[in-house]
């Protein structure tokens, strides 16, 4: 990786930042009482709520009635609760432990209070939490407006009306999504490649043509263009989703509501503002929810293009918190510490929003 | 009259350019990674116009015909990491939706105790990030002695396939007529005789495009099996591809080759596939 214009001075105190992750002593350990009597309390209410259940006749006539449908749930649950809840509890409660090669002492909260106030140091120093949480938010609101923008854009010209070539047009605009995301992100990767990528070749033909002059950019030197070409590739990406959502939504807004519209005078904007998008609204709000909920966890992308350089800087949680596990000295208790933290984040934005409500 | 013809002519001219220039953006990098695939010239130039230069099959070649010598004997390593995908996915697929068929037809048709606080359950475990859950993974397959192996990264996949084939198929369950199989109970079969011999066949193309589904989503994982599999011969695809790309030694043109082998079989049963995917996408699964 060319790594443009940083001054050895820099160099050496990131460096000396990295190789400090690498060597941080684990924290000391705690005692595990609190935590001993927490679980413990816990396990005492559910018992004695579950024995008032067990004596109200009601509650037992229900179960009753509900053991048919265990015989076709029972191997799901045990499967489920192995497979996706067993490693789920495991991990948050790894997040409780040093959990590293050296250490695996019980910590109590230690990971928590590391991650929340930057391990001692300035809170907006980069690679601290708040930071990798702004990036997070940063690349998801702008990757989503992009997203949003295209797909209900191209979504309204291709469903016009007598629009020739559609299926044509719509078959080749899905190709982003067809394409498995890791091959996308290294594709990408390589289009801005400083020697031979395609975006360097386009810098070059428009000095050759227009004039000017303009120099290759070294894409992951920086972060601002490290980000874009991050953003870039995931717009790319991304688009068709909305695009798909969007035509589907159109199909549903009836004909005669744009026609009474039309006749009452309301002009083309109107139109669309009125009545179009508050109608096509239902059914993009689960997708921008859904998309938004992608584009936070999009590992393969920030992995891939830029691998979170310059140092770490275009790093999101999560694969900071990848970093953390597999290539800073197997630190899986602090790991897990930042992958509860995205869990409980996603888990708020999204009872906050409403979406994955189960309809009652 | 002739004004508002001369509108709509330039209406639809106006739509039509921002189409084509829609389209240019997402054939673009395809096309480079196409071109770059039959490359034949050995130092790469940027190139904007993404045509092969020198065209040849060579690296193709090389890609495909990679092999393994192992005690004297040499193994076609490329066949063996397409085994290793092709088991990986398959597998997958079985697992996820055998196991969500009988649980989305309970949940469709049946009200239960715990119905509700299952599913809620089921919907939280898809707000942990697949790659902050591989941690707790790579703990317990390593207990398990489950690293380096297809077993454990079926396991791994099955982690997210079967909420999400257990979310598919409950809204496929629930766009079948209860009358189907009230109709079969009535002629005296038993619930459980209905569901085999008249649900699951009328819920037959759904099945097919969520298993289709659980296939794609294993075929094209990158990261887990890059971060669980250590050995060359057990490497699924997508590592195989990532490794062309190493830090200091990038082999683009064979990367392009490979890229092409492997997604062109995938991108084609995404076609098939892709018009049933978006329901029940936004119905309830959240992970990619």
């Amino acid at each position: 990786m060319l790594r443009g214009d940083a001054s050895p001075s820099e160099a050496v105190e990131s460096a000396r930042k990295q190789f400090d992750d690498v060597r941080r002593p684990p924290p000391p350990p705690a005692s595990p009482t609190p935590i001993l009597l927490l679980v413990g309390a816990l396990a005492l209410l559910g018992a004695l709520q579950l024995v008032r259940r067990a004596r109200d006749p009601e509650a037992r006539a229900a179960l009753r009635r509900s053991l048919p449908a265990y015989a076709y749930v029972a191997h799901a649950v045990i499967v489920v609760g192995l497979l996706v809840i067993a490693p789920l509890l495991v991990g948050a409660a790894t997040s409780l432990f040093a959990g590293r090669p050296d250490s695996g002492d019980y910590i109590g909260l230690a990971n928590f209070v590391e991650i929340l106030t930057a391990r001692g140091g300035p809170l907006l120093a980069t690679g601290s939490f708040y930071v990798v949480l702004l990036v997070t938010v940063l690349w998801t609101a702008i990757n989503v407006c992009f997203h949003l923008a295209l797909g209900v854009g191209l979504g309204l010209v291709l469903s016009r009306e007598n629009m020739r070539l559609r299926g044509l047009y719509r078959v080749l605009l899905i190709i982003p999504w067809a394409v498995p995301s890791y091959v996308t992100a290294l594709a990408w990767k390589g289009m801005f490649h400083r020697q031979f990528g395609a975006v360097t070749g386009l810098i070059l033909e428009c000095n050759r043509w227009l004039g000017t002059e303009l120099e290759p950019i070294a894409w992951f030197s920086q972060f601002s263009t490290a980000f874009t070409a991050n953003v870039a590739t995931n717009v790319w990406l991304g688009f068709p989703f909305m695009m798909v959502v969007t035509l589907g939504a159109l199909t549903s807004v009836p004909k005669d509501a744009l026609e009474a519209a039309e006749v009452d005078g309301a002009s083309r904007w109107q139109r669309l503002r009125y009545v179009t998008l508050p109608m096509i609204r239902p059914a993009l709000i689960p997708a921008v929810t859904l998309g938004a909920i992608w584009t936070f966890n999009m590992f393969n992308v920030v992995f891939l293009v830029s691998g979170g350089e310059p140092d770490g800087t275009t790093d999101i949680l999560v694969s900071e918190a990848y970093r953390w596990a597999f290539t800073r000295g197997a630190q899986y208790g602090y790991a897990a510490a930042y992958a509860v933290l995205i869990f409980l984040l996603l888990t708020l934005v999204t009872r906050v929003t409403g979406f994955a409500r189960e309809p009652s | 009259m002739a004004l508002q013809q001369r509108t709509r002519l330039l209406e639809s001219f106006a739509a039509h350019a921002v189409l084509i220039v829609a389209v240019a953006f997402a054939l673009y990098p395809v096309l480079w990674v196409v071109a770059l695939a039959f490359s034949g010239v050995s130092e790469p130039a940027p190139r904007v116009i993404p045509v092969p230069i020198e065209p040849t099959l060579e690296h193709l070649r090389e890609v495909v015909g990679s092999t393994q010598v192992v005690g004297g004997e040499t193994r076609w390593l490329f066949g063996l990491q397409l085994a290793n995908s092709l088991i990986v996915s398959l597998a997958t697929a079985l697992v996820g939706v055998g196991i969500a068929i009988p649980t989305a037809y309970a949940l469709a048709r049946f009200d239960f105790v715990g119905k509700r606080g299952g599913v809620k359950l089921l919907l939280a475990t898809q707000m942990f990030p697949a790659v902050a859950s591989a941690i707790p993974l790579y703990i317990l397959l390593d207990w398990l002695s489950l690293l380096n192996s297809r077993t454990g990264l079926v396991l791994c996949y099955a982690t997210t396939a079967v909420p999400f084939a257990i979310f598919q198929l409950r809204g496929a369950f629930e766009t079948i007529p209860e009358d189907l199989e009230e109709a079969a109970m009535v002629d005296g079969a038993t619930r459980f005789q209905a569901f085999i011999r008249v649900v699951l066949p009328a819920a037959r193309p759904a099945i097919a495009v969520t298993a289709l589904f659980a296939f794609m989503s294993a075929y094209n994982e990158f990261i887990l099996a890059a971060t669980l599999l250590g050995r060359e011969e057990m490497y699924t695809l997508p590592v195989v591809l990532q490794r062309f790309i190493g830090e200091y030694d990038a082999q683009w043109e064979a990367f392009a080759a490979g890229a092409l082998v492997v997604s062109l079989p995938v991108m084609a049963l995404f076609y098939v596939a892709q018009r049933h995917l978006v329901a029940g996408l936004t119905a309830g699964s959240v992970k990619g």
